[in-house]
């Protein structure tokens, strides 16, 4: 239970609470005193009641004076999903179209076609929950892994911004994968990855690169999906393995190099070639429906202001009060006991 | 209820607030306008940022640490329906993080963002400043914000004699604030490897002292070694201090005024904020006032007349004022003479009076 208050500084007037304690509520009987009146259980209780129920009165007005408030609470629940570190290139070649064509104006760009479609990902899982990387020479935190969707779409729809010069697949994964290390809740963790692969070979391949994100990988346990934006060109595959005689190196087919590294890890690995706006969909539809394991995940539930039940309190103990003053007798000499002075 | 019950003033205060707290619980809120903002935040990220010119609690810090920290509260202080966005400056553009989000609902993915902001995130070394500035505030016009732009003001490379480059937008039309970062005396610069360990600090062969862009300066045919093909700008080695900083407060004020923003100096947060609400445009937005709180407090007074005040004001009038010196003499006896009986008679007395 965590509760605040909006005004602390009136809180001080707590210190007024014992006050009933000290002053009557009730008329002072004319009566010589209490000792010859024999003790009664009852009588004490009520007139402690009395005490305290003009205590809670105080103490209930001073607490709404300072306007209390029950923070924003998590409550824990099940459901199907994921959370999902999307990792998008952003480097200029994304700018581009599918058919690498800088010039025709209505076809839709690489990144604007991905954001959408990932918008639309975003959109239609409830539960599940969204951290962004962007990355080019360097990779960019752009948002926690999160449940609020409307972040993760303003987030999704800032990286329409013109792009920058430079890629660098490997310092987006390793940050991404900081990030899944970094949320304690990320029970199905998943990385989808986003890039043309142009130029991805740069940095990738160095030891280190390679050894910090196999150990990386396999601690997280990261389901890893690459949505490879690559047109095909002809019967070309860029993962396959060249023909014989051909040279088979990082250098020369990055691609695919990368590909194969993604497979020798060990983890849950696919990749959607995405040649059309169509096969997008397909991908972004068959990752939905991969990724439906069951999650905790947090409902949010916001800050609520209590000041009402402090009014309410006070409002009770006050009638309580007010009753007590209205039952009040006075204090009279039973009639028997005049008849019987009278008559001596 | 007898008539004594309704001369006693205790019954009709504790009514009294009875009836006021009743009415704190049903007075309903009333409708008023508050402003909020809408504003487009870009922190530069660039080297010259890590330089430790602030102290937080004796340690001294980074500027772009303060920009985050001072960032983080200007965020939980900003009234709810305002919207943020993030950006970052370096080399010559900005990166922006996210579009506008509305602050109180998305307070902890916009606070996590903030946090992570890293110098490592700069995806090339140099600041071209005003460069930044410029496409900064049109994407502020793009996104119908106001901009606040955190910088030190460390061109790196120095920019060429001239000055920067114009600004070709029109003055004004962005609202909002430059606001320099760092401490007014040099301080050097961190320098880090790229494993992100720091290995020093920047000397002054490790940065370029001076523009050699473009043409060069007037005078400049005067320098030792000055020959027109070979060494426009003279053979000899120059000590600008480029590679030690401090906020550059009168370059950004003139490109502040340069934009039609307005300048502050990075003190803290309050003077951050005051200056955000005194230049960023306000946005009317309704919000709910609650008016109980008067009621309970008239309440509260009523239980206090009850309690404090009138229990205050018996004695006064309990008291029985000696009227003669015989009195007196006779209260005199019996308190100092049989005290036993005396304070037993005094009791009886005094409750019988009462």
């Amino acid at each position: 239970m965590n509760y605040m208050v909006v005004e602390p500084r009136f809180l001080w007037l707590l210190l007024l609470a014992p006050l009933p304690f000290l002053a009557p509520t009730l008329r002072r009987a004319s009566f010589p005193t209490l000792d010859a009146v024999p003790k009664d259980l009852p009588s004490s209780l009520l007139s402690f009641a009395i005490k305290a129920a003009a205590a809670v009165a105080i103490i209930a007005a001073v607490i709404a004076l300072a306007r209390p408030y029950r923070l924003a609470q998590s409550v824990k629940l099940l459901a199907t999903g994921a959370h999902v570190v999307i990792v998008i290139d952003r480097s200029l070649s994304m700018d581009f179209t599918l058919n690498d064509d800088e010039t025709a104006s209505n076809a839709e760009s690489k990144i604007k076609m991905a954001v959408r479609l990932l918008k639309d990902f975003v959109a239609r899982t409830e539960h599940d929950e969204f951290g962004v990387v962007a990355f080019s020479t360097a990779p960019v935190f752009v948002l926690p892994i999160t449940g609020h969707h409307a972040a993760v779409q303003a987030a999704l729809t800032a990286m329409l911004q013109p792009g920058i010069p430079g890629t660098n697949v490997g310092l987006g994964l390793e940050l991404a994968l900081r990030m899944i290390a970094r949320d304690p809740h990320a029970t199905s963790p998943a990385i989808l990855f986003v890039s043309d692969g142009e130029y991805g070979g740069a940095g990738f391949f160095s030891v280190d690169m390679q050894e910090s994100l196999r150990t990386a990988f396999r601690k997280e346990n990261t389901h890893l999906y690459w949505l490879f934006l690559r047109p095909h060109k002809g019967n070309e595959d860029i993962l396959a393995a060249p023909p014989p005689g051909q040279e088979d190196t990082p250098n020369t087919k990055p691609e695919r190099h990368i590909d194969l590294f993604f497979k020798s890890l060990g983890i849950t690995y696919r990749i959607f070639w995405a040649d059309s706006p169509r096969a997008i969909q397909d991908a972004v539809a068959e990752i939905n429906h991969l990724e439906t394991r069951p999650v905790t995940y947090f409902e949010q539930i916001p800050r609520k202001d209590v000041t009402k039940l402090a009014y309410a309190i006070a409002a009770f103990a006050c009638l309580l009060l007010v009753a007590a003053k209205l039952l009040e007798t006075g204090f009279a000499r039973a009639p028997q006991v005049e008849r019987w002075t009278a008559s001596s | 209820m007898n008539s004594a019950s309704r001369r006693d003033p205790r019954l009709w205060l504790l009514s009294a607030a009875l009836l006021c707290f009743l009415a704190a619980l049903v007075v309903p809120p009333v409708q008023a306008s508050s402003d909020s903002y809408n504003i487009l935040f870009i922190v530069d990220i660039t080297g010259s940022m890590n330089t430790r010119d602030y102290t937080q609690g004796g340690q001294p810090v980074s500027r772009l640490e303060t920009v985050k920290s001072i960032l983080q509260q200007t965020l939980v202080d900003l009234p709810c329906q305002s919207h943020v966005s993030l950006g970052l400056f370096a080399e010559r553009g900005v990166f922006l993080l996210f579009n506008p989000i509305e602050v109180c609902s998305n307070f902890a993915p916009i606070a996590g963002s903030i946090a992570a902001l890293n110098w490592r995130e700069g995806w090339e070394g140099d600041s071209h400043i005003a460069e930044g500035l410029y496409r900064a505030i049109a994407l502020a016009a793009e996104l119908h914000t106001d901009l606040v732009f955190m910088t030190d003001g460390q061109e790196a490379p120095p920019l060429p004699w001239n000055g920067a480059p114009s600004f070709d937008g029109k003055p004004g039309a962005v609202k909002g604030l430059v606001v320099g970062v760092g401490g007014y005396a040099l301080s050097p610069i961190p320098k880090y490897d790229d494993n992100g360990r720091q290995v020093g600090f920047y000397g002054p062969d490790d940065v370029l002292q001076e523009s050699h862009f473009g043409l060069p300066p007037p005078g400049a045919e005067k320098r030792p070694g000055y020959n027109p093909r070979n060494a426009p700008f003279g053979n000899v080695h120059i000590n600008n201090n480029e590679h030690l900083s401090s906020v550059k407060e009168p370059y950004l004020k003139g490109l502040a005024e340069k934009t039609g923003l307005s300048y502050t100096h990075l003190v803290g947060e309050p003077e951050l904020l005051a200056a955000l609400r005194a230049h960023a445009t306000p946005h009317p937005v309704n919000v709910m006032v609650e008016r109980g709180s008067i009621a309970a407090a008239l309440g509260l007074i009523c239980l206090l007349c009850v309690y404090a005040l009138l229990p205050l004001l018996r004695p006064l009038k309990a008291v029985r004022w000696p009227r003669s010196a015989k009195d007196v003499l006779q209260r005199a006896k019996l308190v100092l003479g049989r005290r036993g009986v005396a304070s037993q008679q005094a009791r009886i007395v005094g409750a019988a009076e009462d």
